[in-house]
């Protein structure tokens, strides 16, 4: 169970949110909703663990794993390393033992083709996906999504979606910020709006 | 945990070496500047001998400033920091990659470029051993101490100016025993070793303690962004 307790946010002495307390259990999928400047991102970094919330707390309660899975509106994604080696960086630092998994993975994304060329010669949706490959290659129990639909096609939009889909099935918890919800992603959510 | 702190040197050092400029940089400064002093002062070689010993780590301070402002710079705009923060291995083990990376990328090229160095200024050759154990020490010391600037200057975008104000107080005793040694060394006078003692005994303190206020800063500019 994932609890969120009374969190609250101002940015230039102004409010975005204040007193937002939830309890999220396994298999659950929330989306944030609210206008651009809301505080949709600052919302999910603070439940990521990336800044504080003063007062409030966020407690990843055991067996969740208190690692959560982050993929930020920023790629973050080395101009001049090949996606392999972005993937296997990542998965060191981020203690991942299936070295294996990252051809497979590359593959599902049709990444294939440029696996072995730098990113800065990707296009913006190709390196959304190359950071999107870490749902199928990480162990977190909480995925923490900024916008993750945002620059993919169709396809790759529903697979990602699939993949969503799955891990709420395997008990995760998800939580997503998205301006459009693809059709394959029909299932029940809960929704938060700032 | 060990493989992370080795596989992040490694993508580090790769990526420098694809922007080859990143090590370029450093060395070119370097031998331009010893090169403007040696055309300047004239064909005097006791001029040049006397001055090149402490001219040197001047040009080696200036060129690791100029390094700098890449070194955490990136990894903050993009996100990367972030990643690292949330991630299982110790943060401060990756901040430890990230210095040594920073060395080997502008201060190896440094290391040896150093007989050329002594060549231009009429230095002896045989201190060529202790000059480079020297730099060794130097650098090490300025890359730990030139991280902390980075990470507190991070708010501040690209802004080399008020990372060289933050710094280059720290850097001055570096600077004077580095000088004083080298000096030394080439008057053949033994109390080189002293020194040389001491600037050992600083950069092993510098590296032990202030890597651990570089973590805390970067995670506290992170959490602020």
């Amino acid at each position: 169970m994932l609890v969120l307790n009374a969190l609250h946010s101002t940015r230039n002495n102004r409010t975005l949110f204040c007193n937002v307390s939830m309890e999220l259990s396994r298999g659950t999928l929330l989306r944030i909703a609210g206008h651009n400047g809301s505080g949709k991102t600052t919302l999910l970094r603070i439940i990521a663990g990336a800044t504080y919330s003063d007062p409030g707390s966020v407690t990843y309660l055991p067996p969740l794993n208190p690692k959560p899975l982050f993929i930020g509106h920023e790629v973050g994604i080395k101009p001049t390393l090949t996606p392999i080696e972005y993937l296997q960086t990542w998965q060191s630092i981020y203690q991942i033992k299936q070295a294996s998994a990252i051809p497979d993975v590359l593959d599902t994304l049709q990444l294939t083709s440029v696996q072995s060329i730098p990113c800065n010669q990707l296009s913006s949706g190709q390196a959304k996906r190359v950071a999107l490959a870490k749902l199928w290659l990480t162990d977190s129990d909480v995925w923490i999504l900024d916008e993750p639909f945002t620059a993919l096609d169709s396809e790759i939009s529903q697979s990602i979606a699939l993949k969503l889909l799955e891990k709420t099935q395997q008990q995760g918890i998800i939580i997503l910020t998205t301006h459009h919800v693809p059709e394959t992603l029909n299932m029940p959510m809960h929704t938060l709006c700032l | 945990m060990m493989t992370a702190f080795i596989t992040l040197i490694r993508y580090e050092v790769l990526q420098a070496s694809r922007s080859p400029m990143a090590f370029i940089d450093p060395i070119l400064f370097f031998i331009l500047v010893s090169l403007l002093f040696s055309l300047s002062l004239g064909a005097n070689l006791t001029l040049l001998n006397q001055i090149g010993s402490g001219l040197i780590w001047v040009c080696v301070l200036l060129a690791q400033l100029l390094s700098l402002q890449t070194l955490f710079q990136t990894d903050y705009e993009d996100g990367t920091l972030t990643q690292w923060i949330l991630s299982p291995t110790p943060f401060i083990l990756i901040v430890y990659a990230k210095i040594v990376s920073h060395w080997i990328i502008s201060s190896v090229p440094l290391l040896i470029g150093m007989p050329l160095w002594l060549w231009l200024f009429n230095l002896p050759t045989h201190a060529l051993w202790g000059f480079e154990l020297l730099l060794l020490l130097s650098t090490l010391t300025l890359s730990v101490l030139g991280s902390m600037g980075a990470a507190l200057t991070l708010q501040q975008g690209r802004n080399t100016i008020l990372q060289g104000l933050l710094i280059l107080p720290w850097c001055v005793p570096v600077l004077i025993l580095a000088s004083t040694a080298s000096t030394a060394l080439c008057t053949h006078q033994t109390s080189w070793v002293g020194y040389t003692l001491w600037l050992s005994t600083m950069t092993a303190l510098i590296i032990t303690l202030l890597p651990v206020l570089t973590a805390q800063a970067l995670s506290i500019m992170q959490a602020n962004r």
